[in-house]
């Protein structure tokens, strides 16, 4: 029998022959030579040299027992409390019996009598053994996570669809925790510590799951999963990872959420009661002070009702469903109000829900990546309907389009911009841009770099919701800005505190040093009007002048206007 | 002379050492390694000396040895006096027992190491 079948080809593994005399190590390295390249030692201590430096490499070990320095036994036991290598297969050499047993306990894995047998046999035997060790070591690589110890997400869920199957009256949470900002953990501190971070939260998990209790994976790079028994309270475990994460470091605070979905309903399968558990994790995405977070109908049914806005947008698209309103802004500058411009917003009937709310569905496609699709349309409707008017009529009025925090650092922007004017024949300048504050929280290079693009193409760039966001006042100073649109929340509390309007005092002062004019939004009331324009503001956009119109309505605002007022 | 003649002369097993070793290069390579080391001068040394753990420890190297090369004639003397001397071991031998298996092994051993090395030396 030619063994040489069992081994796969080009692969000549290393062996450690452990033998003080010296014919006997030459007799065997005669024997294993064929197929394996050789390293001696002559005792125990020169074994653990020499396993120390190329333990990683070395795919089995031919170990005498009784030798100086360091015998058999003893390397055995050091082998076998050390981490890196007590998976490597030792096999005993050995002419007592009675070391048989020992040995067996101190993690041998064979035995090879002495005086040797047949080479054939010798071969076949460490063959065999390498073999098996790696087939464990395969095992155990796709059981668990190799850095947290933790059971690799398979291999979980398949022994949580076991644990649930052993016993289905037990009532089970599914539970997910989630690092916030981990990869900018990692960059901002290091990859060493994240993974120290990682290590932390799952020692963490160990510890409160004892046996019996529940099972944890880490399903992906900065996710845990726990399957485990009913609880009603989750903020000792908040509470427990809080204090275990506060101790890594006093520097940087590592935030985390906690979303659980409990009393698992057992006609779901397992991914999909985690799906639950998600959802509820990734809900808190606005309140920060909440950490844990539970799924509930309510939570259930917002999910189902996203899922219908998600499925629905390309036929709303389609058969229109989405409609531009457009809402008037004033010059209030003069003795009366003159139309200046006019602000693009979506609204969208939908034939099941009714009127969707802009409020839901923009973060919505804004968290899921879909709004492209949205403001596409929209820009597109709006640079259609201003084109057509200004053929149809003559009348060249201004108005301004919503570009989301995402598109704002789309590389394309700047070149469909220039495409869709010059398709509908539109001056740039009578295409507003407002973009959001909170975007300009975000890459300020890159969004300095795109603003100036869309500038020099002849855009004018509107500032949204100032004061709501996080801009600082010094980006004011560098930022190219062509108008300032307050936030809402200030004309609203105007009538109810001295700080308000002393705030958009504030503002206006900003406004003037910049040299912009500035836009006040949601003015509902003759005495917010009042106030608002007593503090020297230039244009005004609410319910009190006009709510948002439909294009037809709009068009005929346009034509009863004397005069428009270009901003 | 050939390899299985010395082994004839020395009183070794030639077939066991063939299936152990293969071929009678191999055999040759390692048969001449015998007389190389001092173990047997360890073993007269220490028996003589009254010394039983070190006696041991040679006797149990020896065995090995001998073993390995299938020089059953040694081996016939050797592994038993191993078992004389091996400390708790089950085997109880008298000093008169083991100083006559020395006595055979002090003619024996240099009497094959004589014939090791005229096959060496050809």
């Amino acid at each position: 029998m030619d063994n040489r079948m069992y081994r796969p080809e080009n692969i000549r593994k290393e062996i450690l022959i452990v033998e003080d005399i010296e014919l006997n190590r030459e007799i065997l390295g005669e024997i294993m030579a064929p197929d394996y390249n050789i390293h001696y030692a002559a005792n125990g201590q020169e074994a653990l040299e020499i396993l120390r430096e190329r333990g990683r490499h070395l795919s089995c070990v031919l170990l005498d027992l009784i030798m100086p320095v360091m015998d058999g036994y003893q390397l055995l036991e050091i082998m076998h409390g050390d981490d890196k290598l007590k998976d490597l297969p030792v096999i005993v050499l050995t002419s007592e019996k009675s070391a048989e047993v020992e040995t067996l306990r101190l993690g041998a894995v064979d035995f090879i009598p002495k005086p040797y047998d047949s080479p054939e046999v010798i071969r076949t035997r460490v063959w065999k053994n390498i073999e098996l060790s790696e087939k464990r070591m395969i095992v155990q690589s796709t059981e668990r996570d190799s850095l947290t110890g933790l059971y690799a997400k398979e291999y979980f869920f398949e022994y949580a669809e076991q644990v649930r199957q052993y016993d289905l009256s037990r009532s089970i949470d599914a539970v997910v925790i989630d690092i916030d900002h981990f990869r900018l953990l990692n960059e901002l501190q290091s990859r060493e510590f994240g993974d120290t971070v990682l290590k932390t939260i799952a020692e963490s998990l160990k510890v409160s799951l004892q046996p019996g209790i529940g099972i944890a994976c880490r399903a992906s790079g900065d996710t845990f999963f726990v399957y485990r028994r009913h609880s009603d309270n989750y903020e000792e475990l908040h509470r427990k990872l809080e204090e275990d994460l506060s101790r890594l470091t006093e520097v940087a605070r590592i935030r985390f959420r906690v979303g659980v979905y409990q009393n698992v309903d057992q006609s779901l399968s397992v991914p999909h009661q985690f799906d639950m558990a998600k959802y509820a994790c990734d809900s808190r995405s606005n309140d920060f002070n909440r950490i844990v977070s539970y799924y509930d109908t309510e939570l259930h049914e917002k999910e189902l009702f996203e899922e219908k806005l998600i499925h629905g947008i390309d036929e709303a698209i389609r058969d229109k469903q989405l409609i531009v309103y457009f809402q008037p802004k004033f010059d209030i500058t003069g003795e009366e109000p003159v139309l200046s411009s006019a602000e693009a917003l979506i609204r969208w009937n939908h034939p099941q829900l009714g009127m969707v709310s802009p409020g839901i569905f923009i973060p919505l496609f804004e968290r899921n990546g879909m709004i492209h699709r949205v403001d596409s349309y929209v820009w597109e409707e709006t640079a259609r309907l201003v084109g057509q008017w200004k053929e149809k009529w003559g009348i060249t009025i201004p108005v301004s389009v919503n570009i989301s925090r995402i598109d704002v650092y789309d590389e394309n922007l700047r070149q469909r911009m220039s495409d869709l004017v010059e398709r509908y024949g539109i001056d740039p300048k009578d295409f507003l841009l407002e973009i959001t504050e909170s975007a300009y929280s975000e890459d300020v290079d890159q969004l300095m770099a795109a603003l100036q693009g869309l500038r020099e193409d002849g855009f004018q760039i509107e500032l949204d919701d100032f004061g709501s966001g996080y801009s600082c006042l010094s980006m004011l100073s560098t930022m190219p800005i062509d108008v300032i649109k307050m936030d809402m929340s200030f004309i609203r509390n105007v009538e109810k505190d001295e700080r308000s309007i002393r705030m958009i005092e504030l503002i206006m002062e900003i406004a003037r040093f910049l040299s912009v004019p500035v836009v006040a939004e949601g003015v509902e009331n003759k005495e917010q009007y009042r106030m608002i324009r007593e503090t020297g503001c230039d244009r005004i956009q609410g319910h009190f002048f006009s709510k948002p119109l439909p294009a037809e309505e709009f068009e005929q605002l346009l034509l009863t206007e004397k005069q428009i007022v270009r901003p | 002379m050939t390899v299985k003649e010395l082994y004839e002369a020395i009183g070794g097993n030639y077939e066991e050492a063939t299936m152990r070793l293969m071929n009678d290069t191999l055999i040759g390579k390692f048969i001449v390694k015998l007389p190389e080391g001092d173990t047997f001068d360890q073993l007269v040394d220490a028996f003589e000396g009254g010394r039983d753990q070190e006696a041991f420890e040679a006797a149990h190297a020896l065995k090995g040895v001998c073993g390995n090369l299938s020089v059953t004639s040694l081996s016939n003397l050797i592994n038993p006096l191993t078992e004389g001397l091996r400390p708790g071991g089950k085997v109880e031998m008298s000093r008169e027992e083991m100083t006559e298996l020395m006595d055979q092994l002090k003619q024996l051993y240099p009497d094959i190491v004589s014939k090791i090395r005229s096959f060496q030396e050809q």
